[in-house]
């Protein structure tokens, strides 16, 4: 009597390795979906952490002298009431150093930028020495967020934008 | 041995066909997890318009980037010391006002409207709302 195999080896080797390439491809893709979420998760509380805090008024002198060491005093705030004040933007841009400002945001690990954009659509960069759009155009991750603020007589968007080069 | 060959064809085949299921699978998963979004967009919107018509008066806008605020005027001049929250319960006018300020603002972006105390004054398509907020307010 001949003895007759249950399974064709071959058959089953093949049936084996494809079961393990989709287990071992499940898993990788399970794990880039974390991650991607992860990172957009993170991008989103600094988005809006950031533009909380540029929504507000702010409080201190924003830098301090010791020992001919700049240093943060306060907390950047550029709204009152709904509206941009002009002398904490002027204040703002006459800190003329992205660095400390990242350092008072909080931000270590991205880079941001703000534009004030009109109902025409005409964007105006909130600093000068803030990022400009070629520049977030090259980042390996970007996540905007739009506030709306009186501005110069009109409601506009303040389009903030966190960056990851 | 055609015997043989015949049934090695249908658990190959059984084989390929589980590992295109898997990948339809994952690529619809993939997609679907990464392009939903939430809410929070939105969210700030609606809470920056509705501080907006707390805090900003009529006056303070500009005639000559809202020409509209002629039309709203017209025979309601005491509207412009309102706040516009106020202004758009008390102006008939409420709609075109709203939308020169915020859907143009936003228009490409988002839909919305407002509704004030069940009156609407600027509509949009109800079978897509997505999020709203509302809040108490005096005028």
């Amino acid at each position: 009597m001949s003895k007759r195999g249950q399974i064709w080896y071959g058959d089953f080797i093949i049936g084996l390795l494809v079961i393990i390439i989709i287990s071992v491809a499940f898993y990788y893709v399970l794990y880039d979906i974390g991650n991607a979420n992860s990172e957009i998760s993170e991008l989103e509380l600094n988005v809006e952490s950031l533009s909380n805090n540029l929504m507000s008024d702010g409080y201190g002198s924003w830098t301090t002298w010791s020992s001919g060491n700049k240093d943060y005093d306060g907390k950047i705030g550029l709204v009152k009431n709904s509206k941009i004040d002009v002398n904490l933007l002027t204040k703002f841009r006459n800190l003329n150093d992205y660095a400390f400002t990242k350092r008072m945001f909080g931000l270590s690990e991205y880079d941001y930028s703000a534009f004030i954009i009109d109902k025409n659509g005409v964007s105006t960069i909130l600093a000068p020495f803030l990022a400009d759009e070629t520049a977030i155009s090259n980042a390996a991750s970007a996540i905007r967020l739009d506030r709306l603020v009186y501005y110069n007589g009109e409601i506009v968007r303040l389009n903030i934008v966190l960056f990851k080069k | 041995m055609k015997i043989k060959q015949k049934k090695g064809v249908i658990f190959s085949l059984d084989a390929f066909m589980a590992v295109g299921i898997f990948l339809i699978a994952a690529v619809s998963i993939y997609v679907f997890v990464l392009s939903s979004g939430n809410l929070k967009q939105q969210y700030y919107i609606s809470n920056d318009i509705l501080n907006i018509m707390q805090d900003i008066k009529v006056y303070e806008l500009s005639a000559t980037k809202y020409p509209e605020l002629a039309i709203v005027l017209i025979n309601n001049g005491s509207v412009s010391s309102k706040y516009l929250g106020s202004a758009f319960m008390t102006t008939d006018k409420a709609g075109i006002f709203f939308n020169a300020i915020f859907k143009i603002l936003l228009s490409d972006k988002y839909e919305f409207g407002l509704n004030i105390d069940n009156k609407e004054i600027s509509i949009t398509n109800k079978n897509f709302v997505v999020a709203r907020r509302a809040r108490f307010t005096e005028g």
